[in-house]
């Protein structure tokens, strides 16, 4: 199987975590001490019977709770770790459940000190070794996870058969020689001593394996913190036996409980992630289903309009060729279709070049290539292009004061050149002939403004926003559709967008029109 | 009257349109009495009425708005003429609405000149271009289209004044604190409204419950 082990981000966060949890840990082992040491003045309460069995219910429903959160929803994510811990943490509850809450209730007596320790041997031990699976360094060799899940399953087995059917409470070796645990130490045995040690050997070891794990972000901090209450619990019980159904209320019980505690807050902040995490996902794919519609009506209406501005040159040359072949051998007929003709595929021309150049630039990997480039050479690029364009236009040519000679800009020499190219055209065939086109850069907080201003009708509010769309074209004064394609100002605002800056227009009905867009300047 | 078939020819792309009148032209019974690039032109000749039309053949995509618009007024003030539509869209519902205006043949403007002289003479001589089948299909669409506009209109109009005010301040750009400020409503009622407008216009978000407002003219935006 597949172990997903993400490195959690955030290392500074993780050492203080780490930190505290040690912390935490020694001060519970000082308290184990401190018990030890005062022999019994340590915490303790004699509590009745009903308030024990309520304590095991609970103690035993939070665990288990936290096993169906650990299984459920963060195996996927954490890996196949988590089952051990969930199996680990649903034995824990399983054994408070049945011995602690459910067998006192149904033999309505407490139940005998020594089963009580022999059951909680069993369960201790094996829900230590199914965490110590979950949480070892390594992925640990099948043999001993086998061995790891046989003894402590054999150890239950033995337990059930030993004390339900042949009455091991006789002849059982005793763990404890009282019959109620009223300070440390008192009354037990060296087999109790022994056998204890091993669920606490175990828990240790998962511990460090906690701490190890946690280090390199393999595991959450709730379950670190977990396994530090739990060890310590276990360690408290091992000088203070916490057997289930015991009426004294003692430093592990206590330790018991806060592990219960911490393991349901933890599942539910679990929970609440994954709920959060779900809403978030959910909104996202929402998003993206309606971008995907968005983009194949866009693309539907793409192929529309290209097979629309298609069929218009592909049936005039149509007319224009049957024409030839009718009238060819008159010299008007041929020159005229000849010249159609040309005027044709030089539409098709433009048409081809602009569709090329709008699926590169849709194309998740165009990318602007801005390099400090000359301002006085963009411009004087740009000037040369518009006195090469029809219609008499003089150019005028202003470079603000403030900009030096040597001003650079950051800009893609060819794409921007292309925009400018693209606005000096516009702006030759929406003025009359021997109108004046004006090409300006001006400094303008920290970066400089290019302008192209023409002298033409101006621009109608509703086409404003149109002509920078996908084949938007605008109306003319006389609301008669401009001629062209409408991909030319579609093309120079994404270009634009990819130097940081917006292709924007300001224009007055009958005074002309102003496009303009910054650039930052390289110092 | 001549014996000639009359031919009006209406379309902006002059390289399509001349020699097409050129083509025509040669036709021994067919003859373009006029030919203009423009709606408002084509208006014109049918005002002045001192030109005869068989048959008018008209691009539907004009600088000055659709030859749908003409292809109702051709018949209305001369029934007897013929209007035979030759355009390059592939838009179904707008050939379905120009079949419903009127039009008795649609043809794509890259069709053989021949089957476009023939279908000019066919429907001079009172033949059909399209089949039954074909104009019921057409008015099917156009009925279908009109239906789901209708639903889409009484969508807008299930809203409430407060909800077409909530919309309108939605499309201005304005986020719930200022719509609350300017409606003199809770934070919480303008959520409620756009929750209320997104389930009446059947919509996932307000950028959709935008777009679907402006789409008919529910908001304006300046």
């Amino acid at each position: 199987m597949k172990v997903v082990e993400v490195n959690q981000p955030g290392a500074v966060k993780g050492g203080r975590r780490i930190l505290l949890a040690g912390a935490l840990f020694v001060l519970i082992a000082a308290w184990a001490a401190m018990n030890l040491l005062s022999v019994g003045h340590g915490f303790s309460i004699l509590v009745s019977d009903k308030l024990q069995g309520s304590e095991e219910a609970a103690s035993g429903l939070a665990r288990m709770f936290g096993a169906l959160v650990l299984g459920l929803f963060l195996v996927e994510e954490a890996g196949w770790r988590m089952r051990w811990l969930a199996g680990g943490l649903l034995i824990l509850g399983l054994g408070h459940l049945i011995f602690g809450y459910l067998e006192p209730l149904v033999q309505n007596d407490p139940p005998e000190l020594n089963e009580s320790l022999y059951e909680a041997f069993v369960t201790q031990t094996f829900a230590a070794a199914l965490f110590l699976i979950g949480l070892f360094p390594v992925e640990p060799p099948r043999f001993l996870v086998r061995l790891a899940i046989a003894i402590p399953l054999t150890l239950v087995a033995g337990y059930l058969v030993v004390f339900e059917f042949v009455e091991g409470d006789d002849w059982m070796p005793a763990l404890a020689s009282v019959g109620r645990l009223d300070s440390p130490f008192e009354g037990l045995t060296t087999l109790y001593w022994l056998l204890a040690a091993i669920p606490l050997g175990l828990a240790v070891a998962a511990l460090a394996s906690a701490f190890w794990r946690n280090r390199r972000g393999l595991l959450r901090g709730w379950l670190l913190f977990a396994m530090v209450v739990l060890t310590g619990s276990l360690l408290h019980g091992y000088l203070w036996p916490s057997a289930y159904g015991n009426t004294v209320l003692t430093t592990a019980d206590v330790l018991g409980l806060a592990f219960a505690m911490l393991v349901a807050v933890g599942s539910i902040a679990e929970l609440r992630r994954v709920a959060s995490e779900h809403a978030a996902l959910v909104v996202s794919e929402r998003e993206r289903i309606r971008r995907l519609d968005e983009l194949n009506a866009l693309r539907a209406d793409f192929s529309a309009m290209v097979a629309h501005e298609l069929g218009g040159p592909i049936s005039a040359v149509r007319r224009l060729t049957e024409m030839l072949s009718a009238g060819g051998s008159d010299a008007g007929v041929r020159e005229y279709v000849t010249d159609t003709m040309q005027s044709e595929i030089k539409a098709l021309d433009a048409l081809v070049t602009d569709v090329q150049a709008t699926a590169v630039i849709e194309h998740d990997d165009f990318e602007i290539e801005a390099r400090p480039l000359p301002l006085a050479s963009l411009v004087s690029d740009a000037e040369a292009y518009a006195n090469t364009l029809p219609g008499d236009h003089p150019v005028h040519t202003t470079f603000a004061r403030g900009l030096g000679n040597g001003e650079r800009v950051w800009a893609d020499p060819e794409r921007v050149g292309q925009v400018l190219r693209n606005l000096l055209n516009n702006a030759a065939k929406y003025s009359s002939d021997g109108a004046p086109i004006e090409l300006r850069a001006i400094p303008e907080n920290g970066r400089v403004r290019v302008e192209v201003a023409d002298h033409g009708p101006g621009i109608q509010a509703e086409d404003l926003t149109r002509i920078f769309e996908k084949f938007g074209r605008g109306r003319d004064q006389e609301g008669k559709k401009v001629p062209g394609v409408g991909l030319g100002l579609y093309l120079s605002r994404r270009i634009i967008q990819g130097h940081d800056s917006e292709l924007r227009v300001e224009t007055k009905p009958g005074e002309g029109s102003v496009f303009g867009f910054d650039l930052k300047v390289a110092r | 009257m001549s014996g000639e078939i009359q031919v009006l020819l209406v379309d902006d792309h002059a390289s399509f349109r001349e020699p097409l009148a050129f083509m025509l032209g040669r036709e021994p019974d067919l003859e373009v009495a006029a030919q203009t690039d423009s709606l408002a032109g084509a208006r014109t000749i049918l005002e002045e009425g001192s030109q005869d039309i068989d048959v008018a053949i008209v691009d539907l995509d004009l600088p000055d708005g659709s030859g749908l618009d003409f292809i109702g007024d051709l018949r209305r003030t001369r029934p007897e003429s013929q209007a035979l539509v030759l355009s390059a869209t592939s838009d179904r519902v707008l050939l379905a609405r120009t079949i419903e205006a009127g039009a008795a043949g649609v043809m794509h403007k890259s069709s053989r000149l021949e089957d476009i002289i023939d279908g000019v003479r066919r429907l001079h001589a009172g033949g059909q271009l399209l089949s039954q089948q074909e104009i019921i299909e057409a008015l099917r669409t156009v009925v279908r289209e009109r239906e789901k506009d209708r639903d889409m209109q009484a969508a807008i109009s299930s809203l409430t004044s407060r909800e077409q005010e909530v919309l309108q301040a939605i499309a201005e750009g304005l986020g719930d604190r200022e719509i609350s400020q300017r409606l003199y409503i809770g934070v919480g009622t303008v959520r409620t409204h756009v929750t209320s407008i997104l389930s009446k216009l059947g919509v996932g978000s307000r950028l959709e419950a935008l777009v679907f407002a402006v789409r008919h003219g529910a908001v304006r935006i300046d």
